[in-house]
C-alpha cells in the first residue's frame, strides 16, 4: 500500500506554545528596545556625571549597542529553554502511561497498547472529528458462518447457528445431493490452502476471512477440505475421500463479485463450474427455469439482519464446451491490453446457466463496547465519520447498529448520489440545504456519500463538501478508496479541526498518516495500520480510554506544565527588569550566574515535572462525564487569554518579591549578595505555592517533589555559601539567622498568593467551570449526578429516507450482521445494464479506479 | 491476510498461556493510581486560611512595628550644610584642597542605648552600576602572588604599567569622610574595629596584601590607603568593598561604645572630602541603635498589619458572602452542557 512521507506531526498545543514563545520574544524585543534607549539616555545624562563609574568622554562605535546587548542578555531568559526539555520528558511519560495502561491490553491477544509517536498525546485530548475505517475497527472482522438456505429450506433460523440446526445435520447425514453440493462448493470453491499441523488439526490459510468462515463451516458438517497439492484437492467427506483436480481459477474481483472454479471431479471424470458471489452476480444467471425467488428472499431476510451473504452455484460442462472456452481463457489472460477486463469478458461466457444451490450467511460481529465508546465519545463532542470500502447498506446496517446514526425519529441520514456531475451537484445542493436547516433543530443529521459521488465532490464541489462538512456530525461514505480516505482527513484539517483516524488495514495507511493522529488496531489484517500509526491500540473501545483519560490529562497536565514555565521564567526576568531601574538603568543582574542557571535547570523544574501525575478529575468521573473534553477540545486550558493570568501572575510577583526585598533589605542592609538571595529565595517559595496550589490532587511524589525541592534549595545554597571561593560565601549562613529574612520571606509568600487564593477560591465557588463542578462533587463523595443524556437510549431501527431497511424479525443487538451484497440503490445502479458496465466508465478519464481498491471482505 | 485458528479449537488455551507474556508490568505509578490526597477548596478551609494568616501576621506586625519603633535614630543631612555659603561651584570646591572641616550638632532626642552605630548614607550613588560592580579582583584582594590579576578592574587597573592594589572603580571611589565626635567638649570614643564582615576579613582579604600604586593616577578617586597596613585590617574599604544593591545605602562607619542620653548635644567634627555634588547625591550622617529586627525599619511592620489586615478583610468578606449567598459546592444544576443547540 502506498505509504507516503509521513510528515512530522506537531500538536496544536505545540503550536500554541509556538505562537506564545513568539509573543514572548516580540515583548522581550520591546522591553530590550526600550530598557536599551532609556540606558543609553541615561548614560548620557545622569552616568556621566557619576564620576565613580568613569565613563570614557569618547568610547569606542559600538558603545550604543552595549547596553541593549545588556538588557538582551538579562532578558534571554524570558523564554524559557526549559521548557523544550520539560515537555519532551514529559511526554515521554505521558506515552509511557499508554504503553503501561493495564486497561488498554487486548486480554485475547495479550497486545498492549502502544503509542509510536511521543510526542502528540496532547492532541489526543483536543479531537474533534474521528474518521473511522469499518471492517476490522468496529468489527471484530472474525466471520462465523451463521445460517444457509439450500434449495428454499432455510437452516439456522431458530437458533441462529446453522451448524447446530438438527435439520442441516440430518439433511448431511442422509446425502441429500443439494446439501452435499452446497457444502462441496462450499469447502472448495476458493482459494483456502490448508496446512496439517504436528498434532494432525488442520488450518487453513485464507485470503478472505469470508473463505475462511465458510471453509470452516463446512468442515464442522463433516466435509473436511483437507489438503491441496498442486491441482489435486482431496476432501474427506464421511471417512471417505473425495479428489477434484482444479482445471482453472476464475478470480474474485470487486466488479465480478464472484469466483468460479472449473474443476474435474475425479470421481467420474466430468468437469464441473462452482460459482459463488454476491446475489446480483449470481442470481441473474441462474438456469432458465430455475426458480430464484426463494434465494432472492433469503437474502433479503439475511440482510435485514445484518449478515454477509453469498450465493453458490454450479453446473456441469460438458468436454467441448470447456475446452473451447479453455482456449479463449488462456488468449485472454496472456494479453496484455486491457487484460483484467478481458479475463472478466471471457469469464462471463461461461458462468452462465447456473444451477443455484442457496444462501450462506455470514455474520461479522461489532467489537465489544464499539456502540458505548461511540456513544461516549458523541457525548464528548466528538464527531465521527465512517470511511468505508464497503457498500452503502452495509454501512448504514453497521452504522445504525453501533450508535453510529440515530434511527428517525431521532436522526435523519441525507444521502448524496448520483451517477452523473450535474446529479451529484444536486443532490449535494439539496443535503446542503436540508443540512442547514435542521442545525437549529436537535437532531442527529447525518450524510451518506459513495465514493463515486464523492469524487465529484471532492474535485468539483469542494467548497460545498466542505461547508457541508462543517455542518455534519456524522457522515458515512462508502465505496471510498485510500487516497478518497486520506483527501477527507484533508479536508477537515482544512477547517481547523484536529482528526483522528482509526483503522486496521494497509487502506487506512494514508488516513492515518494524514490525520493529526492515527490510530491503528493491531488485528487481523496485519500490521500495517498499527505500523504506521501513532498509537495502536488492541480494540475499538479503547479508544474511549485513550481519549479521555490519557489525552484529557495530557493536554492539561501540559497545558499547566508549559504555561508554568513561562511563569517562572518571566517572575525572575520581571525582577530583573525591576532592579534595573534602580540600577542605572546599566543591566546590572541581580542575581548571580550560578543562581540564575539553577533556577531553571532545577529549582523551578522538578516541582513542575511531577505535574504528570496530577489529575484534576479521576478517570471514572470523566468517562461518566465526557461532555468534560469540550475544555480540552476548545483549548480552555491553553489559550492567550489563560496565559495572561498567568503573565500576570507573574508580574504580580514580581512586584511583591521586588518591592518587600528592596524595602525589608534597605539602608544598611542594602547589600548586594543578600538581597539577591532574598529576592531569590522569595521566588523560590512563591513557585512552589503557586505549584502546590495549581495542583489537584497531592500524592507523595508531588510533595516530596514540591516540599523537597523548597529544602534542597536552603541545602544547595548552603553548600556554595560554605564554598569561600564562591561569591556568595557566608550569605545564606547570615540570612538564615537574621528573622528579618524569615519575615520577609512569609510576608512574600503571604502577599503573594493570598488574592490568588481568593480569585481561585471565588472562582471556584462562585463562578464554578464544570471541572470545578464535578471536582467538588467528587471530592465531596456526593452522588455524581448522571445527567440526563447519559440514559440508555431505545435504539428501534427505523426505517430512513434513502434506503428503506424495514426490519421484520426483532434484532439481536450485540452480534451485529452485515448485509454484504444486499440490494442497494448503488448495487443495482452499478449492475444495471451491462454487467460490466465499470469497464465502460473506465475508459472515462476523469474516473478514478476507486472501486478495484475497496476493501474486499 | 491472517491465519485463524482451524478446525480444532485449542487457540483459547495458547493466549491463556500467552496472556502474561506482553503485558506491561503492574505497579500503581504505571497505572497511574498513587494513592492521593485531593483538597478543594471548601469555604471553611479558605476562610480559616485566611483567618490564620491574619491570626499570625498582626501580631507579628505589631511586634516589627514595636521593634522598629524602639530604634532610636539620628539622620543628620551634611552635605549642603558643609559648603561654605560663598561657594558656588560645589564640585570645584570638593575637587580643591581646602580645609573642607565642618562641625555639626546633633541632638540626642531619646537615650541611646550602647552600642551606638555609626552609618553614613549615601543618596544616588549607584553602588549596583553594572561598570561599577564589577570592576574588582577578588583574586588580588585575597593573595599578594595574586596582584596582577587586574583584568577585571578595568579602567582602574594599571597606573604608569604597573598594577593596583586593591584595583578596580569601587576601591578607588573609597568613602573618605571622616567623622569625630565629643559631647560636652568630651571627645567620644569611636571604635572601628569590626565593623566589616568577618568572613570577608578572613577570607576576602589577604593579610599579607598590602596597598601599592593606589590613587596614583591623574584622577584621584575616593580615599587613600596607607601601603604599610594589609587589607584586612583597612576595615573602611572593606565595608565599602560590600557593594549594595540600592541607590540609596548605608556603610557602618564605627561604633560608639557608650550610651547618649537624651537631651545630649553630640558635636560632630567632620572632613567634607567626598564627592557628591556632581551627581547631586546626598550625604547623610546617621547614628542608629539596633534590635532583634536590625535598624529603623517600619516597612516589614506595616506591611505585615496590610497583609494580616487585608487576609482578616477576605475571610470576613467570605463569611458574608457564604452566608448571604451560599451556594452548594458541586451542585449538579451547574452542570449543563447546553454546548450544542444541535447535539443531545
Amino acid at each position: 500500500m502506498s505509504r507516503g512521507i509521513p510528515e512530522p506531526k506537531l500538536t496544536a498545543m505545540d503550536a500554541m506554545i509556538d505562537k506564545l514563545t513568539g509573543a514572548i520574544f516580540v515583548f522581550q524585543i520591546v522591553v530590550v528596545m526600550v530598557l536599551g534607549i532609556a540606558g543609553n539616555v541615561w548614560k548620557d545624562t545622569e552616568a556621566k556625571k557619576q564620576w565613580y563609574v568613569l565613563y570614557p568622554d569618547k568610547g569606542p562605535w559600538y558603545e550604543l549597542l552595549i547596553i541593549p546587548l545588556r538588557f538582551e542578555l538579562l532578558c534571554s531568559i524570558m523564554i524559557p529553554i526549559s521548557i523544550k526539555v520539560s515537555l519532551d520528558l514529559v511526554k515521554g511519560l505521558y506515552a509511557k502511561f499508554i504503553d503501561w495502561d493495564h486497561r488498554m491490553v487486548d486480554l485475547e491477544t495479550s497486545t498492549p497498547s502502544n503509542a509510536t509517536n511521543t510526542a502528540i498525546s496532547e492532541d489526543l485530548g483536543q479531537v474533534e472529528y474521528i474518521l473511522t475505517d469499518k471492517t476490522g475497527t468496529l468489527t471484530e472482522n472474525k466471520m462465523i458462518f451463521r445460517r444457509c438456505c439450500i434449495s428454499g429450506i432455510f437452516y439456522g433460523n431458530e437458533n441462529g447457528d446453522a451448524l447446530k440446526d438438527v435439520e442441516l445435520l440430518h439433511a448431511v447425514s442422509s446425502g441429500s445431493p443439494d446439501a452435499v453440493q452446497f457444502l462441496t462448493i462450499m469447502a472448495i470453491c476458493n482459494t483456502v490452502i490448508p496446512t496439517q499441523s504436528k498434532t494432525g488439526d488442520i488450518l487453513y490459510k485464507a485470503q478472505s476471512q469470508d473463505e475462511d468462515a465458510l471453509v470452516q463451516a463446512a468442515a464442522h458438517l463433516h466435509m473436511v477440505f483437507f489438503n491441496k497439492s498442486g491441482n489435486i484437492l482431496e476432501v474427506k467427506f464421511n471417512s471417505s475421500i473425495l479428489q477434484y483436480e482444479v482445471l482453472e481459477t476464475l478470480e474474485f474481483t470487486s466488479d465480478r463479485k464472484r469466483m468460479s472454479l472449473v474443476l474435474r471431479d475425479c470421481q467420474n471424470g466430468k468437469i464441473l463450474l462452482l460459482s459463488k458471489g454476491a446475489d446480483e452476480a449470481i442470481l441473474p444467471y441462474a438456469r432458465t427455469g430455475q426458480q430464484t425467488r426463494n434465494f432472492i428472499e433469503a437474502v433479503e431476510q439475511y440482510a435485514h439482519l445484518g449478515l454477509r451473504t453469498l450465493c453458490l452455484a454450479w453446473r456441469e460442462l460438458r468436454e467441448d464446451e470447456y475446452q473451447e472456452w479453455s482456449l479463449m481463457f488462456k488468449e485472454a489472460n496472456s494479453t496484455l491490453v486491457d487484460r483484467e477486463w478481458r479475463v472478466a469478458e471471457v469469464c462471463q461466457r461461461i458462468e452462465h446457466n447456473l444451477e443455484v444451490l442457496g444462501v450462506t450467511a455470514i455474520e461479522d460481529r461489532l467489537q465489544d463496547g464499539v456502540p458505548e465508546t461511540i456513544e461516549t465519545l458523541r457525548k464528548a463532542g466528538i464527531n465521527f465519520w465512517m470511511l468505508t470500502g464497503d457498500k452503502q447498506n452495509t454501512a448504514i446496517q453497521i452504522a445504525l447498529s453501533c450508535n453510529f446514526i440515530s434511527p428517525e425519529p431521532k436522526g435523519q441520514l441525507l444521502s448524496i448520489d448520483g451517477k452523473t456531475e450535474d446529479e451529484v451537484r444536486r443532490s449535494l445542493e439539496r443535503v446542503l440545504l436540508t443540512m442547514r436547516i435542521t442545525t437549529s433543530e436537535p437532531k442527529d443529521v447525518a450524510f451518506v456519500i459513495d465514493g463515486w459521488a464523492l469524487d465529484f465532490a471532492l474535485n468539483h464541489y469542494r467548497k460545498a463538501f466542505t461547508e457541508l462538512a462543517i455542518l455534519s456530525r456524522t457522515a458515512i461514505c462508502c465505496r471510498v478508496t485510500p487516497s478518497q480516505k486520506a483527501q477527507l482527513v484533508q479536508i477537515l484539517k482544512s477547517c481547523d479541526y484536529r482528526t483522528l483516524a482509526i483503522g486496521d488495514g494497509g487502506n487506512d495507511v494514508r488516513m492515518i498518516q494524514q490525520a493529526d493522529i492515527g490510530v491503528g488496531i493491531s488485528g487481523r489484517e496485519g500490521l500495517q495500520a498499527a505500523r504506521a500509526a501513532d498509537y495502536s491500540i488492541g480494540k475499538f473501545r479503547f479508544l474511549k480510554r485513550l481519549i479521555l483519560v490519557h489525552g484529557r490529562y495530557s493536554y492539561n497536565r501540559t497545558a499547566f506544565l508549559s504555561q508554568y514555565s513561562f511563569y517562572k521564567s518571566l517572575l525572575i526576568c520581571f525582577i530583573q527588569i525591576f532592579f534595573s531601574f534602580i540600577s542605572g538603568v546599566s543591566g546590572t543582574s541581580l542575581f548571580n550566574s550560578v543562581s540564575l542557571m539553577a533556577y531553571n535547570v532545577f529549582y523551578t523544574s522538578v516541582p513542575v515535572l511531577v505535574s504528570v501525575l496530577d489529575k484534576d478529575l479521576s478517570e471514572e468521573t470523566v468517562i461518566q462525564h465526557p461532555q468534560i473534553l469540550f475544555y480540552c477540545q476548545a483549548g480552555r486550558l491553553l489559550n492567550p487569554s489563560t496565559f495572561a493570568g498567568w503573565f500576570g501572575r507573574s508580574l504580580f510577583h514580581a512586584v511583591v518579591v521586588f518591592l518587600i526585598s528592596i524595602h525589608a533589605y534597605a539602608y544598611d542592609k542594602s547589600e548586594m549578595e543578600e538581597v539577591s538571595m532574598v529576592a531569590l529565595s522569595g521566588c523560590i517559595w512563591l513557585q512552589a505555592f503557586v505549584v502546590a496550589m495549581e495542583t489537584n490532587s497531592f500524592t507523595i511524589l508531588q510533595h516530596l517533589a514540591i516540599w523537597g525541592n523548597l529544602a534542597g534549595f536552603y541545602a544547595i545554597n548552603w553548600i556554595f555559601s560554605a564554598l569561600p571561593a564562591s561569591g556568595m560565601y557566608t550569605i545564606m549562613f547570615r540570612l538564615c539567622r537574621q528573622p528579618s529574612y524569615w519575615i520577609s520571606i512569609f510576608l512574600m509568600t503571604a502577599a503573594g498568593m493570598s488574592p490568588i487564593l481568593a480569585i481561585k477560591y471565588f472562582r471556584y465557588t462562585y463562578r464554578p467551570s464544570k471541572i470545578n463542578t464535578l471536582q467538588q462533587a467528587e471530592r465531596l463523595g456526593g452522588p455524581i449526578v448522571s445527567l440526563g443524556t447519559i440514559e440508555p437510549q431505545p435504539r428501534p431501527l427505523i426505517e430512513k429516507d434513502v434506503s428503506t431497511l424495514s426490519i421484520t424479525q426483532p434484532k439481536n443487538r450485540n452480534p451485529v450482521y452485515e448485509p454484504l451484497l444486499s440490494d442497494s440503490p448503488n448495487a443495482t445502479r452499478r449492475s444495471s445494464g451491462t454487467p460490466f458496465d465499470f469497464f465502460q466508465s473506465q475508459s472515462r478519464s476523469s474516473l478514478p479506479n476507486y472501486s478495484r481498491n475497496c476493501k474486499d471482505n | 491476510m491472517s491465519s485463524s485458528g482451524a478446525a480444532g479449537a485449542g487457540s483459547t488455551d495458547s493466549t491463556a498461556a500467552r496472556r502474561n507474556t506482553k503485558r506491561p508490568k503492574y505497579s500503581k505509578f504505571t497505572q497511574q493510581e498513587l494513592p492521593a490526597c485531593k483538597p478543594i477548596l471548601t469555604p471553611r478551609a479558605v476562610i480559616s486560611a485566611f483567618l490564620l494568616v491574619s491570626v499570625v501576621f498582626v501580631p507579628v506586625g505589631v511586634a516589627s512595628l514595636l521593634a522598629s519603633r524602639k530604634v532610636v535614630e539620628i539622620v543628620y543631612r551634611y552635605d549642603s550644610k558643609c559648603i561654605p555659603k560663598n561657594v558656588t561651584n560645589k564640585v570645584a570646591y570638593i575637587q580643591s584642597s581646602a580645609d573642607k572641616a565642618c562641625s555639626i550638632t546633633l541632638n540626642v532626642t531619646k537615650h541611646m542605648k550602647s552600642p551606638v552605630y555609626i552609618y553614613y548614607q549615601l543618596d544616588n550613588f549607584y553602588q549596583n552600576h553594572r561598570r561599577y560592580v564589577k570592576s574588582r579582583s577578588d583574586e588580588q584582594l585575597r593573595k599578594r602572588g595574586e596582584e596582577n590579576e587586574t583584568s577585571t578592574c578595568k579602567p582602574e587597573d594599571m597606573v604608569n604599567g604597573r598594577a593596583i592594589v586593591p584595583c578596580g572603580l569601587i576601591a578607588w571611589s573609597l568613602f573618605n569622610d571622616t567623622y569625630s565626635f565629643s559631647v560636652n567638649k568630651r571627645n567620644l570614643t569611636v571604635n572601628k574595629k569590626g565593623i566589616s564582615w568577618k568572613s570577608d576579613r578572613n577570607h576576602k582579604f589577604g593579610k599579607d596584601v598590602f596597598p601599592k600604586n593606589f590613587q596614583n593616577s591623574s584622577i584621584i578617586g575616593g580615599a587613600h590607603l596607607n601601603e604599610s597596613i594589609p587589607l584586612r585590617e583597612q576595615e573602611d574599604l572593606i565595608v565599602w568593598m560590600r557593594t549594595a544593591a540600592l541607590p540609596t545605602f548605608r556603610k557602618l562607619y564605627g561604633k560608639i561604645e557608650e550610651d547618649l542620653k537624651e537631651g545630649e548635644l553630640v558635636n560632630v567634627t567632620l572632613n567634607n572630602n567626598y564627592n557628591t555634588y556632581s551627581f547631586n547625591g546626598k550625604k547623610k550622617l546617621v547614628l542608629s541603635t539596633t534590635t532583634w529586627l536590625g535598624g529603623k525599619n517600619d516597612f516589614l511592620g506595616i506591611a505585615y498589619l496590610t497583609v494580616g489586615g487585608l487576609c482578616f478583610f477576605l475571610a470576613l468578606a467570605f463569611t458574608i458572602v457564604y452566608f448571604v449567598k451560599p451556594r452548594q459546592l458541586g451542585d449538579p444544576s451547574y452542570l449543563s452542557w447546553n454546548r450544542n443547540p444541535g447535539g443531545h
